[in-house]
């Protein structure tokens, strides 16, 4: 096997199943949490990638599955031996119409919320990718490379 | 998360610990609107000393408590937020509006 298949070969992945509840994002976030620590991430690219996932999977409950707790969010995270997490969070829910609309910061569909959960995801992770059909659901791709360890200058 | 609100004379102190996510955030609400309506407050300050974890949901959450005391003529203040939530509330734009002090004591100074 020559080195570039070795990169692309999975180390570890988890595939997470939850309802549409908002009590479960916090389960999602530290089961997300444990999971990367198999990886040589710092705590903070850590609470990074935990905020990342939970702006995603807070927006598939509350504007995909209009807070509808009986619907499903679905999570794989695989974890790369190459050296990076991707996190897939997945709804079948209202979809997004204008995607390009939706990503700007500070748009949101509903009073009182920020709208700044995909720059958030943005600029916290290295790629962001979001695939969504209206009436079919929304997912979204995070991925975050483990940064390799900067040497000391003596 | 936990939560405590305490009356300081006419300053109101909301001692919040843990994560303020999409579901604290309804219940951060609830009870600091509940005191607001209650008590009326001339300041409010959120001391975010042992919150380790927030997004934007709990940023906007706060926003909204801010927007509730400039209604009525109320000013707010954060203490104490750690470097990583600190972070995600700078990048939030938040410190244009609220006033973001490394302590109390810092607080207190600032506002004399
Ligand atoms: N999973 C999703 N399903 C449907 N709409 C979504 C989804 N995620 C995001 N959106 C839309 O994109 C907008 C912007 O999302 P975001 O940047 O997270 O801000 P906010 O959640 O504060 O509205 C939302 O207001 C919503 O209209
Ligand atoms: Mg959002």
């Amino acid at each position: 096997m020559n080195v570039n298949e070795k990169d692309f070969r999975v180390k570890n992945q988890i595939r997470l199943t939850i309802q549409s509840r908002a009590e479960n994002v916090a389960f999602v976030r530290a089961c997300t949490a444990a999971f990367a620590s198999q990886m040589d991430y710092t705590l903070e690219e850590i609470d990074e990638i935990r905020l990342a996932v939970s702006e995603a999977v807070s927006n598939s409950i509350i504007h995909g599955y209009k807070n509808d707790p009986y619907s499903q969010v679905e999570l794989y995270i695989t974890l790369w031996e190459n050296g990076g997490i991707e996190i897939v969070v997945e709804d079948h829910g209202c979809g997004i119409a204008d995607l390009k609309q939706a990503m700007e910061p500070t748009f949101s569909t509903e009073p009182g919320r920020m709208g700044l959960g995909f720059a958030f995801m943005q600029s916290f992770m290295d790629q962001v990718e979001v695939k969504s059909r209206v009436g079919q659901g929304t997912t979204v791709i995070l991925k975050r490379k483990v940064r390799q360890p900067v040497e000391s200058k003596n | 998360m936990q939560l405590e609100v305490k009356p300081k004379g006419h300053t109101v102190f909301v001692y919040i610990k843990g994560e303020i996510d999409l579901q604290e955030t309804e219940r951060l609400r609830q009870e600091v609107d509940r005191y607001i309506d209650h008590h009326g407050m001339d300041h409010l300050v959120f001391d975010l000393t042992q919150v380790n974890f927030i997004d934007s949901s709990g940023v906007g959450g706060i926003i909204g408590r801010y927007r509730k005391m400039k209604d009525i003529g109320g000013k707010m203040s954060i203490v104490g937020a750690k470097p990583t939530v600190e972070k995600v509330l700078i990048f939030s734009g938040i410190q244009k509006i609220i006033p973001l002090y490394q302590t109390e004591k810092d607080r207190i100074k600032a506002e004399k």
